[in-house]
């Protein structure tokens, strides 16, 4: 009669078990399609929920400053996402505004965002918000207001505001001894981009980051690669008003002395040239650096040595 | 006063057979996995995280334990009806009461140094810097957890378990908005207002004051008298809550 009982409550609790496992397996299942439900955008799009700083501030009691690594770490998801999309860019603004007043001495939000914000998306007006703010809490970060000074300097072509805050970056104490020189050649005129790529080279010694350094090498090479074009389609109007008709091929730019060797694509690409319109572009990004299309702000012409590219002298 | 001891070391031992230590396990797990997770995060500061993140674990499990096991203490006596046999004998009703808060006292002080040592054990392992001013912190949030159980043990003198729990987290909400809604009000126009925050300033425990997390994740020291003042206050502030509670508790009937 033991043995009866005993085997029928086995046969109860193996029942059991597999139930719960049968039901864990199905609330899996549930989950991983919950997951391809919410998508990415969908996920990025909690930061925007995120209430402003002020109020958070009270609703986190002394925990403050892990509320703001928490939402760092979450906004870190999408920063430098490669498809991150600009209402993505939004929400990462916001997050890393409420965390800031959450923790307002956490300085590598206001540093990254600042970078990918105001350099990279292509939003500088938020990138320089973020490193004002940034600048205002923490006097003492000279990189800060260095990074607004480029923003200002290159991506806005605004050589008074840029002048302004190298001034700023060049008295906070322990800043490099090269930025006061560096400040005074690039507050005499904006754009230029062998001073903009020594900002960047410079910059991306300061940062111990290994993706914002990856980051800044890119846009570099971007740079470079910009210096190039605008180099070529020089050449090209320059043989054009020699020879009455555009070269057939860049080669015949070299061939017939108007540049002593062709540049290589710092991205690895190929430069390709547009006959019709005598443009040149680069197989490695189509979409040029939107600066350069800006009338106000020219850039340097000659192309500069950098990164394994090989220097070009105009003929 | 070794009736204090004798009670002391005998809620000490009721908290260890509880389990409440089980506790360290949630935390080292939490801790190292965390810093396990930053390594491979990189745009981040992983010194300030890992050490914010062990500060605040350090605090949150600390509170809890005091809320929930100083809401307990008297109340599981008098649920068991073991409070008879102890108020047969000839000990004060505030002997018992003071007994019971060391007993708290010294579990939260071995599960902070426990803690603190997983922590620090943590801190070297990622090579992030062992500043003092982590020590400074621990200490003030050491004196914050004695003011909140001392909040737990005050209201759990004369109510229900749950409304004693209900109570002491308000109580700590409170405490680290005061100086908020201070500031908020000074602002206004009214004299009556301010005056009544004023006095509820004074009346509600700041806890704020014995915060000094962020400071000491980025490695700032805070003044020695800055702490002293502040665990002064603390333990001071708690000795308030301890003696009402000693009198709620004298007035009791069983």
């Amino acid at each position: 009669m033991k043995i009866v009982r005993s085997r029928s409550s086995l046969k109860q609790g193996l029942a059991q078990v597999v139930f719960g496992l049968m039901l864990l397996a199905g609330s899996s299942v549930l989950l991983h399609l919950l997951d391809g439900q919410r998508t990415a955008v969908a996920r990025a799009e909690q930061l925007a929920y995120l209430p402003k700083g002020e109020y958070l501030k009270l609703a986190v009691l002394g925990y403050r400053q892990v509320v703001a690594d928490l939402i760092w770490l979450q906004a870190v998801q999408h920063i430098g996402a490669k498809r991150d999309t600009q209402r993505g860019y939004s929400w990462t603004y916001h997050a890393v505004d409420v965390l800031t007043d959450l923790d307002p001495t956490f300085v590598p939000p206001y540093q990254a965002t600042g970078l990918f914000l105001g350099v990279l998306a292509g939003r500088q007006e938020e990138g320089l918000a973020i490193l004002n703010k940034g600048s205002r809490h923490n006097p003492l970060i000279w990189q800060l207001p260095f990074l607004a000074g480029y923003i200002s300097y290159y991506e806005r072509c605004d050589a008074a505001a840029a002048g302004e805050y190298f001034r700023m970056a060049a008295q906070v104490h322990g800043a490099p001894a090269y930025l006061p020189q560096l400040a005074a050649r690039m507050t005499v005129e904006s754009g230029d981009s062998t001073a903009a790529l020594e900002f960047l080279d410079r910059f991306s010694r300061s940062v111990t980051d290994e993706r914002l350094r990856e980051a800044l090498l890119r846009r570099m090479k971007e740079i470079v690669q910009e210096q190039d074009l605008r180099f070529l389609e020089e050449s090209i109007r320059r043989y054009r008003a020699r020879y009455g008709q555009g070269p057939a091929k860049l080669e015949d730019l070299m061939l017939h002395g108007i540049i002593s060797q062709l540049p290589e694509d710092p991205l690895g690409g190929q430069y390709e040239i547009d006959f019709l319109r005598g443009t040149v572009s680069a197989s490695s990004k189509r979409e040029r650096l939107r600066i350069h299309e800006k009338v106000a702000c020219q850039v340097g012409a000659g192309p500069k040595t950098w990164a394994g590219t090989s220097s070009v002298d105009m003929q | 006063m070794d009736a204090i001891g004798v009670i002391a070391l005998n809620a000490f031992r009721e908290t260890l057979r509880d389990k409440i230590l089980y506790n360290l396990v949630l935390f080292a797990g939490l801790l190292i996995g965390l810093s396990v997770l930053l390594a491979d995060l990189s745009i981040t500061e992983h010194h300030k995280v890992i050490a914010d993140m062990g500060l605040a674990a350090i605090n949150l499990i600390g509170v809890i334990i005091a809320i929930f096991v100083g809401i307990s203490l008297v109340n599981k006596e008098i649920e068991r009806r073991t409070i008879y046999t102890i108020m047969a004998r000839p000990i004060s009703r505030t002997f018992f009461i003071l007994g019971k808060y060391l007993g708290l006292a010294l579990t939260l002080f071995v599960n902070m140094t426990i803690m603190m040592a997983v922590f620090l054990a943590t801190l070297w392992l990622y090579h992030v810097p062992i500043e003092q001013s982590l020590f400074q912190a621990v200490e003030l949030i050491f004196v914050e957890i004695l003011v909140v159980t001392a909040i737990a043990l005050f209201f759990s003198t004369f109510t229900s378990t749950t409304l004693s729990a209900i109570f002491t987290l308000g109580l700590y909400v409170i405490g680290h908005l005061t100086a908020d809604l201070r500031s908020v009000v000074a602002n206004g126009e009214s004299g009556g207002v301010k005056a009544v925050v004023d006095l509820l300033y004074y009346l509600c425990p700041n806890l704020e004051m014995l915060n000094i997390k962020g400071q000491a994740a980025v490695g700032i020291l805070v003044a020695p008298e800055y702490l002293l003042l502040a665990s002064l206050y603390g333990v001071m502030y708690a000795g308030v809550l301890l003696t009402s509670a000693c009198l709620v508790f004298q007035k009791r009937d069983f």
